[in-house]
């Protein structure tokens, strides 16, 4: 399947660590690729990747997008060992202005994605515990939602509205404006 | 295709929690989308996450006291409205109040006409009041959450809450008193016997009077700015321990001082920020090795270069601070009214603010618009009463 590219040395070919879906596809995948998520990066610290991490939640569609996505920020994430995760630290990344110009480029095309594929990676990315890919994708979804009525909202994301129309009223009632 | 997937409330936290605070709408509108969204934006956790990962509240409008009486006595921010009266929710009449002061989500007015204390959320609207049977003794008052010390305040709008209050009782010397009183009943809550005042020697202070302008909380003391060059402090929450729950604080030793509101510091201590002709000047309260206090001056900020203020005779006044938003209100003399950003410097003039009196008080509306307070307490709106004691459990 995804091998980690061709030219790693054979101390970095030695630090792979496999990764098998739900449909127990395999990837392999570089230490530092696998370690922005937080979930595997205690599994290596624990010692229990070999042989494998099953990831019994995520299927290879989501994986294969979640890998994608790690590999290229596994680059600006060697810059900020150590340092804690939080919404804007892509912000102050000394790295120069061109590969986060191009970081934002594949940010917004690999949020090209149907509704369906974005809850699934924000589910991956809950899961595994990847900060930045959970930001990105809830972010996206925050977006979507503003300025929709709640009807939109449902309609949107096939939910179903189990307010009572009491519940519903009071809410209205008391926050009309931002209902105008 | 198959329907997406249930979000597991985590995740729904993780969306709802971007949605932006300058954006309250939305986040009113989310609360409506069905059960776990209304579950989740209501929560006191996520409230508090919402709260932490969004950093400073926004200001969201201004409370003033107009000269004329018909004017309304809060100017809401553009991105914020209040809720629209209905048959059910009659908009509140404040064309006889007083506003007194404001903090931790709600204002303290003084209604002439009934002759009661107001506490009012212009969020939900709501408001209760209070029969004023509190000694004409007390000049000054403040209005605080009178939740535990773990309460942070993004939430607790509709919560209990005290009214603190101090005034000098005039004698052969000059004495200030303070008492603390429950808003939900009207009765004394004092944390130390009441009868405890500071007597002030007439040499040292002549006749004692507090300013006008409200008090700042700060580590559990309320500051009032008072006559002589001096800060009343109050020490209103905490009181264990401590045998004085009055004392003075010399302000900064400085030939013009100017105008002056005390305010928290950026290290959260007490600090104070003055201004005379065009220069502003934050201070902190240091306490040395010894244990004594002293006053630093922080920073000196040159307003010239900042204010779009065209004849340089025109006086400015500090006229309030935001607590939380670290910014402080600066007017001009032809009633405009400006807010400066002491983090960015940034400055922005306020809307409609004319018509306030040139020594009078502005007061920010300072908190996270979360749809909180409507929602957790439905279908017992009606009832001031039954509200303020249901919501105790939330905070």
């Amino acid at each position: 399947m995804a091998s980690a590219g061709s030219g790693d040395e054979k101390a970095a070919a030695a630090a792979m660590i496999t990764l098998i879906s739900s449909d127990n596809e395999k990837f392999e995948v570089t230490e530092a690729t696998a370690t922005l998520s937080q979930t595997i990066r205690h599994m290596i610290e624990d010692g229990c990747t070999d042989g494998g991490v099953p990831l019994p939640n995520v299927t290879s569609k989501i994986l294969a997008r979640v890998i994608e996505y790690c590999k290229k920020h596994a680059t600006a994430a060697a810059g900020e060992e150590g340092s804690s995760s939080s919404f804007s630290d892509a912000a102050f990344l000394e790295v120069d202005r061109a590969f986060l110009e191009e970081l934002e480029e594949f940010d917004d095309a690999f949020l090209e994605v149907d509704r369906a594929t974005l809850f699934d990676l924000i589910l991956a990315a809950n899961y595994l515990d990847i900060k930045g890919l959970l930001n990105l994708t809830c972010q996206k979804v925050a977006d979507s939602v503003k300025g929709k009525t709640p009807e939109q909202i449902r309609e949107m994301y096939n939910i179903v509205n189990d307010l009572t129309p009491e519940e519903e009223a009071e809410i209205r009632r008391e926050t009309q404006w931002a209902f105008e | 295709m198959a329907p997406p997937r249930e979000l597991i409330p985590d995740s729904l936290a993780e969306i709802l929690l971007r949605l932006p605070p300058s954006d309250p709408a939305s986040l009113v509108r989310a609360s409506a989308v069905c059960k776990p969204w209304l579950r989740t934006l209501t929560d006191p956790d996520f409230l508090r996450r919402y709260r932490a990962l969004h950093g400073a509240p926004l200001v969201l409008g201004f409370f003033r006291n107009p000269m004329n009486r018909d004017l309304p006595r809060f100017v809401p921010d553009a991105a914020f409205r209040q809720p629209r009266a209905t048959a059910a929710a009659p908009a509140a009449d404040h064309s006889k109040c007083h506003v007194l002061d404001c903090r931790h989500g709600r204002a303290l007015l003084y209604d002439y006409g009934s002759g009661e204390f107001v506490a009012w959320d212009p969020i939900t609207g709501r408001e209760s009041r209070m029969l004023d049977r509190v000694p004409d003794v007390y000049t000054n008052h403040a209005v605080l959450c009178s939740a535990d010390a773990g309460c942070d305040h993004s939430g607790c709008g509709g919560g209990p809450f005290l009214m603190a209050c101090v005034g000098v009782f005039r004698v052969a010397f000059d004495q200030v008193e303070a008492g603390l009183f429950s808003f939900e009943t009207g009765a004394r809550r004092d944390l130390l016997p009441p009868n405890d005042p500071l007597y002030l020697n007439p040499l040292e202070y002549g006749r004692y009077s507090l300013d006008e302008q409200p008090a700042a909380l700060v580590g559990g003391a309320l500051y009032f700015v008072g006559s002589s060059g001096t800060l009343l402090r109050y020490d209103v929450l905490c009181g264990r321990g401590r045998s004085q729950l009055l004392s003075l604080i010399q302000l900064p030793k400085k030939k013009h001082l100017g105008s002056v509101v005390a305010m928290e510091a950026e290290d959260g201590g007490l600090g104070l920020a003055s201004m005379y002709r065009y220069s502003l000047h934050l201070w902190s309260r240091e306490t040395g090795a010894e244990g004594d206090a002293s006053w630093v001056e922080r920073r000196v900020i040159d307003l010239k270069k900042l204010l779009p203020v065209s004849s340089p005779k025109s006086p400015l006044r500090l006229s309030g601070f935001a607590q939380g938003a670290d910014f402080v209100l600066v007017s001009t003399d032809d009633d405009a009214v400006f807010t400066i950003d002491l983090k960015s410097l940034q400055v922005s003039k306020v809307r409609e603010m004319d018509g306030v009196r040139r020594d009078g008080h502005i007061i920010p509306y300072v908190s996270f618009y979360t749809p909180a307070g409507t929602a957790l307490t439905p279908l017992c709106l009606v009832n001031c009463d039954v509200w303020m004691f249901n919501t105790q459990a939330y905070i």
